[in-house]
């Protein structure tokens, strides 16, 4: 066997444990807390616009980009 | 200028605009060469012939339509979930002209004959490098954001969209190797079986990266925001990303089964194309689980059915790709319409409908509006988009399965059943349904245009500004 060989298959392998480990971390308890957080994160972030109060914001928003 | 009290929403809504404005665009020249299919006489001249506004059509809808939405949707992402305005204001500008450069030299390069000659990147030098310029400018811009983030956490979208633009530059850059000739005209530095590999390696993983990953990130961001609900499986989100990550550069060589490529390579692609089915239906199934215990809303909400409906078609393609890749099946499927049908699934059902529903809730927010000026036209858009590509995809698998047997088919002392001629003539009345499901899509875009100009003119363009980290410290 060439040691080019080697190389490609020692490198397919290196690639599954790799990929083996992130499944095996991804699933672990530990990582569990953190990705809900971020999981949840997304939704608290408000991101439309309060259209009641739209006026007053966009005069505050402007008033601001001028400074 | 640079105001760190507000996100950058300015080069969000140039991108989005000009995601619709690209969008019809690319689908009406989708439509003219559909019915040149028809109709032959639609060909006029060498300028608008079908041969030149092809690359055109494709590229067109990828590049312009595509890549504009994953640039608009990719810098919004990016500021919301990491709470800081984008690392330039300046560079992100630059990224917007320089793009819209690139595509107007499309615009006209094309239909003068001036092409590179490989698929998907038929540009040619000078503006290959253009592109490969603006391309780092907006690697920067996206990774720099990332870097001064005030979350702690990278938002699996993000991962997404990171991947997408990481790939597509180390595609560009290999498939674009150049010996330029003249000041248009070049000739690939690769040559034979070696230049056909590096094209699919190419091609493939422009729909793995640009047309999968990158779609992905947004699918991520804007189901679980439209549903108001997070992801079903974070976890999941992550094995996912790096299960396409892992598999997707293989598949390549699922493109040149039977050619001159070795056998040993078409089955590699094979395979690899094979074990695709899983990350694939892994996120297609965390996207739509999001929904669990929300089912209503789909009732009720057409930007949440543009979604959910966009992530079946990504399930769709996603089994038929992989089945379409088996050497077998292959060798009924290829060079035929059915191939067409199959992209067309991909690119009308999953790339186009993940694009309009995340358009539809950017752009009012973009607009300091909470909602587009009519929900009830996205409704008759939904459905207009849905009948559009079921009769496309329908009409081109009748079409694929008729033209692969008629080829195939021999008499009992070997000679062919068919000519090539009968096979063209029994597909012609599918290639008529095929424009009308294009034309039903196109007129969907142009009402999506409508409303989007009446959301804009009803709005300010405001930037909104950045929230205090609170929920997560």
């Amino acid at each position: 066997m060439e040691i080019q060989d080697i190389a490609r298959i020692a490198a397919t392998v290196a690639g599954f444990v790799c990929f083996l480990t992130i499944c095996v971390w991804a699933y672990s308890k530990r990582s569990r807390a953190g990705f809900e957080e971020a999981a949840n994160a997304l939704i608290l972030d408000e991101d439309t616009p309060k259209v009641g109060s739209r006026r007053e914001e966009t005069l505050n928003i402007h008033a601001e980009n001028k400074r | 200028m640079d105001n760190q009290a507000t996100y950058n929403y300015k080069v969000v809504r140039q991108f989005a605009l000009m995601t619709v404005v690209w969008g019809i665009v690319g689908m009406l020249l989708g439509v003219l060469i559909a019915s040149q299919l028809v109709w032959p006489d639609l060909n006029f001249g060498p300028y608008f012939h079908f041969g030149r506004l092809r690359a055109l059509h494709t590229s067109g809808v990828i590049f312009a339509f595509g890549g504009c939405g994953l640039i608009a949707t990719s810098y919004y992402v990016v500021q919301r979930t990491c709470n800081v305005r984008l690392i330039s204001d300046k560079l992100a500008a630059f990224t917007f002209w320089g793009y819209q450069a690139v595509i107007v030299a499309c615009v006209i390069t094309y239909p003068l004959g001036i092409t590179f000659n490989k698929e998907y990147a038929e540009m040619e030098w000078p503006i290959k490098i253009l592109l490969a310029i603006v391309w780092v400018a907006y690697a920067i811009v996206f990774f720099g954001t990332i870097a001064k983030r005030k979350v702690k956490h990278i938002y699996v979208a993000n991962w997404f969209y990171g991947a997408f633009i990481l790939a597509v530059t180390l595609l560009h850059v290999v498939n674009s190797a150049f010996i330029p000739v003249t000041m248009w005209k070049s000739y690939s530095a690769y040559a034979g079986a070696v230049d056909a590999m590096v094209q699919w390696w190419y091609g493939h993983n422009a729909v793995g990266f640009f047309l999968t990953a990158g779609f992905l990130g947004m699918m991520y961001y804007f189901v679980p925001k439209q549903a108001g609900r997070p992801i079903y499986s974070y976890r999941l989100s992550v094995v996912h990303f790096w299960a396409l990550s892992f598999t997707y550069m293989w598949a390549g060589p699922h493109h040149l089964h039977y050619t001159a490529l070795p056998d040993w390579t078409q089955s590699l692609g094979m395979v690899f194309s094979v074990i695709l089915l899983a990350p694939s239906w892994g996120g297609m199934i965390n996207g739509i689980m999001t929904l669990s215990g929300a089912w209503h809303k789909l009732r009720t909400d057409p930007i949440l059915k543009f979604l959910i409906t966009a992530l079946s078609f990504y399930g769709m393609s996603t089994f038929e790709g992989p089945m379409m890749a088996i050497k077998t099946v292959n060798a009924l499927s290829h060079y035929t319409d059915w191939t067409v049908g199959h992209v067309h699934s991909g690119a009308l059902g999953w790339v186009a409908m993940i694009t309009i529903g995340s358009m539809y809730y950017l752009i009012p927010r973009l607009f300091n509006r909470d909602q587009m000026h009519s929900v009830k036209l996205i409704e008759v858009h939904f459905w207009m988009a849905t009948l559009g590509t079921v009769l496309y995809i329908s009409s081109m698998w009748i079409a694929g399965v008729t033209q692969g047997l008629m080829w195939r088919a021999v008499n009992p002392d070997g000679t062919l059943t068919y000519a090539f001629i009968d096979a063209v003539k029994a597909t012609h009345p599918y290639y008529f349904v095929r424009a009308l499901g294009g034309l039903c899509f196109l007129g969907g875009m142009v009402l999506m245009l409508y409303n989007v100009l009446r959301t804009v003119t009803e709005g300010k363009a405001v930037d909104a500004r950045i929230p205090a980290v609170a929920a997560h410290a």
